[in-house]
């Protein structure tokens, strides 16, 4: 079973809808519209208020020109002009104005009408979709051109406050993730100004400035963005063991924040090793089903920052081995996973193609690894991103942080 | 740094005379860069010893980024954006793309004084008026003949820069290159003054210039004493004057089609300024055009299970495609019919294949999956291949005839720009249907239209239809389109005739493509929705295929069982309630007002939504409900919150999801299923919902 991933396309329209109070106008077709816009209403959680008529539709999210045939050989312009007029609505404070593939063809020159209707404080153009490209380069070069034009200008650093950053909203259960990590770093003094990619508003972006470090989650996703802040003073502060994966890997990060910012990280590591210990507990008291789990397979597709801790974890908690790595997003830690896998005797499971064969265990895109496990091709499967079914979750379900670790745990234990 | 642009028709000698004002410029100590955009990069070869450069595409292409850039004449940067061979792909776009990569490497340092665009003829589509816009030209020459093309190709430039700039002045004037011809001037003159530009300079005729070119260098620098050199000296210093703003620029204000007319004539065109032609926008909810064409072709063969599926398109277009389909496949939790993903393939068409054209892209893939053993492939394409002119049909033509084994089905929807939805599902139906063979009809058989399984388990697959047409001994041929196989399709004309699963817009359009390209009749009446609806169609269908009385009325005997069910589950309200419905137009709703009726329930008003340009075709145009009770046609969800808010129905039932906005007690119906089971369903949930909300 092959799947086909998201591109930086999609990439580009989401981390522009990931500011929560801001627009995306989308220069395309309606067919371009639907998923991203459906992924943003149902993702991120925010008032939606009813939009009938021109360019939205009955959807709140994402108007558009649903351009046709005659746009094509004459040019939208014209549309171009009248849809913008809503960036001059007092309650349109900044918007993304983003080219479907198709549309880029056409030459219309949106910067310009921005341009001459005086606008250009209040809207970033990206006319090229990043249509080529892998999903995070889209969504970390369009953060990077939202941030770069909400700059400021330098502001006063503030001492122990931070960034996150390379948290997208794609990841599934993001916000339970950032409501933990925040609480973590709350718990070592430090505070969390905003969160770029994963729900932030004009105001937090702007406040973002004011940050001493930016601290990463999934290194993949901004790796642009951290450029940009460290080139105006704000370096980025990213995890040997990558990003929050598993008991170790979440100490890890906690630990390399504290030893850069100089502080003393003890309550949060007590906290990940009591909730350690009350799981180990539980396994104990369990063991004969944690033993009906050993030495099972495992496949995995998704960055290579979460597959190498979540492969140390899964090989450490239940001794599994690898069956299929698929690595997805342009693998910066491609090294080091085949170093592991080569200690383990598992070098080949990259060349094994994602999702051909039974694995007991699954990680990958949401609506793939259900179809398999619906299909018995797997004892447990985790819903890692998008695109998932449509089950709406209330629950926190990502693998990230000490939330994650229980999830595991509980659902791979009681896999059957 | 100051731009220009030069523009006119092909082989006017714009590039002759933009690298003798380059030449000129930088014998002035200016620091010039000269850019060539046409896919034939001869721009910058006069200042090259006439050596041909590298171009920025071709330097992509191959990751030598470095070579690019070289330093000509006085040092003078130079650069071709280059595009594709004649006939392929989009110049236009790689003119767009080689901007693109120009600026992102920061390729033009802001050192430079002056940077000159030497563009491609006449203004064809929107990739050639790049330069043009505001960020690279700050000042726009054309170059212009006496000939009437010449001077037809400069109104075009001149109707391109009105569309970016309406009445802002950046263009200079023209550059009258003469060919020869006595008439010539005067022409130039009248287009001159009709247009309100002066005429900057005139080149003269002179074999100098074609000397000087077969040596690889500008008449500028073999001749520089002689009137041809000391033209292109004087248009320098226009130039110099108009960066140092001492010259002025003007509007532009093409003619129209009469007004070059009488140029051509060698009349007198009086100076007016054209209006530029408004075009009527498509805006509103009946014009817009929404969906994908694409998708809706691939949703059809995807649910043809043998039939293999390329997606000829960027990668975008393919992950939604699918994420529809694994949507609809985890909620149906139909798994089991083998709809998986592994049919589906994608192109992934990128920035290269927009410029290039995608043709070898599509070739390659059908190939390898030949190879792999495909038996049928279905080829569907998006936007991008329509709009760069990918002779898809053509690819597929040369691999069945390598593969004479596999079945290859073009099915060129070209996205959205053959059209919506409907134009989509045409031309995949048409495409599908090539494979059904003649064969007689047989008796008491059909074809359902349009079946689909609910995702609701209660009403799960309409199973007590089936059980009435087992009854009556009417045979289904084929479920269109459902899990079906291609040879299943191919014996579409063992139904004797279609009856639609229920009456939509989905049914009637496959309707009407069956009728169409194969000639098989659909019913007017879909199957039975309620128990009324179902005695009269038993009777109906008894009568036209000759069904035995007592099948009749043993079929009739499981309605009697149902009907008493519903009966004793329906208790009239003690007090009359309002009513209000929403629907799609094509909706059934005879049942729901029997059932109303039960509960003592008015129904005040129905209300259809508005049926698109696109959709008209296959949409009914009436409701058949009782004429007493008030009906309104293409009513938006804005207007019928009014009604709701004017008329305050106690409860507000319909199949548009939107509904759920109202603070009116509502119920949604989320789909349609014949039989009596559903109307069982439904008829508890509306008296629970009328009991919940009063």
């Amino acid at each position: 079973m092959s799947d086909l991933h998201m591109d930086g396309f999609t990439g580009t329209l989401l981390a522009s809808e990931s500011l929560l109070d801001g627009v995306t106008i989308l220069h395309g077709s309606g067919g371009c519209r639907s998923l991203p816009m459906s992924v943003s209403i149902q993702k991120l959680k925010r008032d939606h208020p009813h939009k009938e008529g021109e360019f939205f539709f009955h959807n709140s999210r994402m108007p558009c020109t649903y351009i046709d045939l005659d746009d094509y050989i004459y040019g939208a312009s014209s549309k171009i002009e009248l849809i913008l007029t809503m960036l001059s609505h007092d309650d349109v404070r900044f918007a993304t104005i983003v080219e479907s593939p198709g549309v880029s063809l056409i030459g219309d020159s949106v910067s310009d009408c921005i341009q001459s209707a005086g606008l250009s404080d209040k809207a970033v153009v990206l006319d090229s979709g990043y249509y080529s490209e892998d999903f995070s380069t889209g969504f970390d070069q369009t953060l990077t051109a939202i941030v770069r034009r909400l700059y400021p200008g330098k502001r006063p650093q503030r001492p122990n406050a931070v960034n996150l950053i390379g948290l997208p909203f794609t990841i599934s259960g993001y916000e339970y993730v950032l409501e933990e990590l925040t609480f973590m770093l709350h718990l070592i003094g430090v505070d969390v100004i905003a969160s770029i990619g994963s729900g932030s508003t004009i105001r937090s972006i702007r406040d973002s400035f004011e940050a001493s470090y930016n601290i990463v989650v999934i290194p993949e996703y901004c790796q642009a963005i951290g450029g940009f802040y460290q080139d105006i003073g704000i370096p980025s502060i990213a995890s040997p063991s990558g990003a929050p994966v598993g008991y170790d890997a979440i100490s890890d990060w906690i630990a390399s924040i504290g030893s850069i910012m100089g502080l003393d990280v003890s309550p949060a590591l007590d906290l990940i090793q009591r909730e350690r210990e009350r799981t180990e507990r539980i396994f104990d008291n369990s063991s004969e089903r944690v033993q009906y789990m050993n030495f099972r397979t495992y496949s995995i597709s998704c960055e290579s920052s979460v597959a190498l801790p979540l492969m140390a974890w899964l090989t450490k908690t239940f001794k599994m081995v690898p069956k299929s790595i698929e690595l997805i997003e342009s693998p910066i830690r491609l090294q080091e996973i085949k170093d592991f896998l080569e200690r383990i005797g598992g070098l080949g499971s990259l060349e094994e193609p994602f999702g051909r064969g039974y694995s007991d265990v699954l990680f990958g895109i949401g609506s793939m690894v259900y179809c398999l496990k619906a299909r018995g091709e797997c004892l447990e499967a985790f819903d890692v991103r998008m695109p998932s079914n449509d089950y709406v979750d209330l629950m926190p379900k990502s693998i990230l942080g000490l939330q994650g670790c229980r999830m595991m745990l509980d659902r791979i234990c009681n896999a059957r | 740094m100051f731009q220009i642009a030069i523009y006119g028709k092909g082989g006017i000698g714009k590039s002759t005379i933009s690298a003798n004002l380059s030449y000129q410029l930088s014998v002035k100590g200016l620091r010039c860069v000269q850019i060539g955009c046409d896919p034939k990069h001869d721009s910058t070869r006069l200042l090259l010893n006439g050596e041909t450069q590298k171009t920025v595409l071709e330097c992509v292409k191959e990751g030598s980024l470095p070579e690019m850039v070289r330093s000509g004449k006085n040092g003078i940067l130079c650069l071709e954006t280059g595009g594709p061979e004649p006939g392929l792909g989009c110049a236009g776009r790689g003119i767009l793309t080689a901007f693109n990569i120009i600026k992102e490497k920061d390729i033009i340092s802001e050192d430079a004084d002056i940077v000159l665009y030497d563009v491609l003829g006449d203004v064809v589509c929107g990739g050639f008026a790049i330069p043009l816009r505001r960020e690279y030209a700050d000042c726009v020459l054309i170059v212009t003949s006496g000939e009437f093309m010449s001077l037809y190709a400069a109104n075009n430039v001149l109707r391109g820069i009105r569309n970016f700039d309406r009445d802002n002045k950046r263009v200079a004037g023209l550059i009258f290159n003469d060919r020869g011809d006595y008439r010539e001037l005067k022409n130039v003159k009248l287009f001159a003054e009709a247009v309100d530009l002066p005429i900057l300079t005139h080149v003269p005729r002179s074999k100098l210039f074609a000397e000087s070119e077969a040596a690889g260098v500008t008449v500028s620098e073999s001749y520089p004493d002689s009137p041809e050199a000391i033209v292109f000296e004087d248009l320098a210093d226009v130039i110099t004057d108009i960066r140092n703003g001492e010259r002025n620029l003007f509007a532009p204000h093409p003619l129209d089609e009469d007004q070059m007319m009488r140029i051509a004539r060698g009349e007198t065109v009086n100076k007016l300024i054209t209006s530029r032609h408004e075009r009527v926008l498509a805006l509103s909810e009946k014009e817009v055009l929404r969906g994908c064409g694409a998708a809706v072709a691939t949703g059809i063969f995807w649910s043809i299970r043998d039939c293999d599926i390329i997606i000829h398109g960027p990668a975008s277009c393919s992950y939604y495609f699918r994420s529809n389909h694994d949507r609809s496949t985890i909620q149906e939790k139909v798994l089991d019919r083998g709809l998986d993903r592994d049919r589906v393939f994608s192109t992934d068409l990128d920035e290269r294949s927009f410029i290039y054209g995608g043709c070898r892209r599509l070739g390659d893939l059908l190939q390898e999956r030949c190879q792999h053993g495909s038996s049928n492939i279905a080829v569907i394409t998006t936007c991008v291949p329509g709009i760069i002119g990918d002779d898809v049909k053509q690819v597929c033509s040369q691999a069945g005839l390598q593969y004479p084994d596999v079945r290859i089905f073009p099915v060129i929807v070209d996205g959205i720009l053959k059209g919506a939805a409907a134009q989509a599902r045409k031309e995949a139906l048409k495409q599908l249907f090539t494979v059904v063979e003649d064969e007689t009809p047989r008796q008491q058989c059909v074809n359902i239209i349009g079946y689909t399984r609910s995702i609701d388990p209660v009403i799960r697959s309409a199973e007590d239809i089936w059980q009435i047409m087992d009854v009556l001994g009417i045979e289904v041929n084929c479920k269109v389109f459902y899990n079906n196989t291609l040879e299943e399709v191919s014996h579409l004309h063992r139904g004797s005739v279609n009856i639609m699963f229920v009456d939509n817009y989905l049914s009637r359009a496959i309707s009407q493509s069956m009728r169409a390209e194969l000639g098989i009749q659909t019913l007017d009446e879909p199957l039975p929705v309620g128990f009324n609806d179902c005695y009269r169609w038993i009777d109906d269908m008894a009568t036209m295929m000759n069904i035995p009385l007592d099948r009749r009325d043993d079929a009739q005997k499981l309605i009697d069982s149902r009907r008493k069910e519903i009966e004793s589950l329906i208790r009239p309200n003690p007090r009359r309630i309002r009513v209000i419905l929403y629907f799609t137009i094509n909706s059934h709703i005879g049942w729901l007002m029997d059932i109303l009726g039960l509960m003592n329930a008015e129904v005040v008003g129905v209300y259809c939504s508005v049926v698109n340009n696109y959709q008209s075709e296959v949409s009914a145009t009436r409701l058949d409900i009782d004429e007493s009770i008030e009906v309104g046609y293409d009513t938006d969800f804005e207007r019928f919150k009014s009604i709701v808010d004017k008329t305050d129905p106690d409860i507000v039932i319909g199949n548009i999801n939107k509904i759920a906005d109202l603070r009116t007690p509502h119920y949604v119906l989320q789909e349609l299923r014949p039989g009596i089971g559903f109307t069982i369903e439904c008829a508890k949930r509306i008296n629970r919902c009328i009991r919940v909300s009063l």
